[in-house]
């Protein structure tokens, strides 16, 4: 599919949506509702935040059904409200002041959230999820969301100097979390 | 190695450090000279692999995580408020705009109909003031009046 036609494709779904057809809404879900909710969680590493963002966008989605355009992908205009709502989010918790300030313990959460985010670690694998919040915020912007080393500053509110700073460090962790990994992998291999 | 050749070979470190193995990921405007510096320092290609693993494993970061059935029911609920059958009217009742007048509409609604069904609160038309003051009640308090 040409990106021509998916514009027209999600602007059609969204127009379907605006008439009262469920079975759109349905379908969008499905395309691009596990991306907006993995990039939520990359950024903000907490279900229960990633859940309440993808909420808050896909809503504001379903408001602009009936005015949409087909100009952009839905994936296009999706991703700059999630990034804002997470970049919201990290500077109520005062977690975008400054790279080196230490992470600030969560609030305790619930035994019921705690169970299922217990199990979540244990069924995904996230490296990005356990470098400090503007890190993950810069690898999210550019590695899985496309943006470019301005675009992704822009979006920071950060130099591109800056940018390359964080980007830099934190792939020098992830490389070690690979090394880790493959460690662990030999481990159990024998 | 001319200075300049080794603050080319520098900044190629950097962006490959930062943006990793793939290209389109580099900047724009620096992404031909890299690719030029690449073709003619093979060395360079080491660094290079190195940055693809870790490409490779930010590829494989979080894709077994997916939406709750929760959030996806939540949303369902919310796209059928918003435009499932129905949502003209709870958009102009339910929505703000014309909830006052909501309001005051179906209490005027609500009144007529009580009138309409509920002909006896009102008392009889022809009910004289007269019948009203010599009622048994009133009778028998001005004759208690007049023997005390």
């Amino acid at each position: 599919m040409t990106e021509t036609s998916l514009k027209e494709r999600d602007a059609k779904l969204l127009a379907q949506l605006a008439d009262g057809d469920m079975r759109a809404s349905r379908e969008i879900m499905r395309l691009y509702l596990d991306q907006a909710f993995r990039t939520a969680y990359r950024i903000t590493a907490d279900t229960g935040t990633a859940e309440d963002i993808t909420q808050e966008a896909f809503l504001k989605l379903w408001k602009a059904a009936g005015k949409w355009e087909a100009r952009a992908r839905i994936s296009t205009w999706l991703h700059p409200v999630i990034h804002n709502l997470a970049i919201d989010h990290l500077r109520k918790q005062k977690r975008l002041s400054g790279d080196e300030v230490p992470e600030q313990e969560d609030q305790s959460p619930n035994p019921f959230e705690a169970k299922a985010e217990a199990e979540l670690q244990k069924s995904v694998r996230s490296g990005v999820t356990e470098l400090p919040p503007r890190q993950r915020l810069a690898i999210t912007l550019v590695h899985f969301d496309e943006c470019s080393g301005s675009e992704a500053a822009g979006r920071m509110g950060i130099t591109v100097e800056a940018l390359e700073s964080l980007l830099s460090r934190g792939r020098r962790k992830l490389k070690d979390l690979l090394s880790l990994d493959q460690l662990k992998l030999r481990g159990d291999g024998r | 190695m001319t200075d300049a050749q080794k603050a080319m070979i520098d900044r190629f470190e950097q962006v490959i450090n930062s943006y990793g193995a793939n290209p389109d990921r580099w900047p724009e405007g620096e992404r031909e000279g890299l690719l030029v510096l690449l073709k003619t320092h093979p060395h360079l290609r080491a660094f290079v692999q190195m940055e693809a693993a870790v490409d490779e494993y930010l590829t494989q970061d979080l894709a077994d995580l997916h939406a709750s059935g929760a959030l996806t029911a939540r949303l369902q609920q919310e796209a059928r408020r918003l435009h499932g059958p129905g949502s003209f009217w709870k958009d102009l009742f339910g929505g703000g705009l014309f909830r006052p007048a909501a309001g005051l509409m179906t209490a005027a609604l609500l009144g007529i109909m009580i009138g309409w069904y509920s002909p006896t609160i009102l008392p009889d038309d022809d009910i004289s003031f007269d019948e009203l003051a010599i009622s048994d009640s009133l009778l028998e308090w001005e004759q208690e009046n007049d023997n005390g």
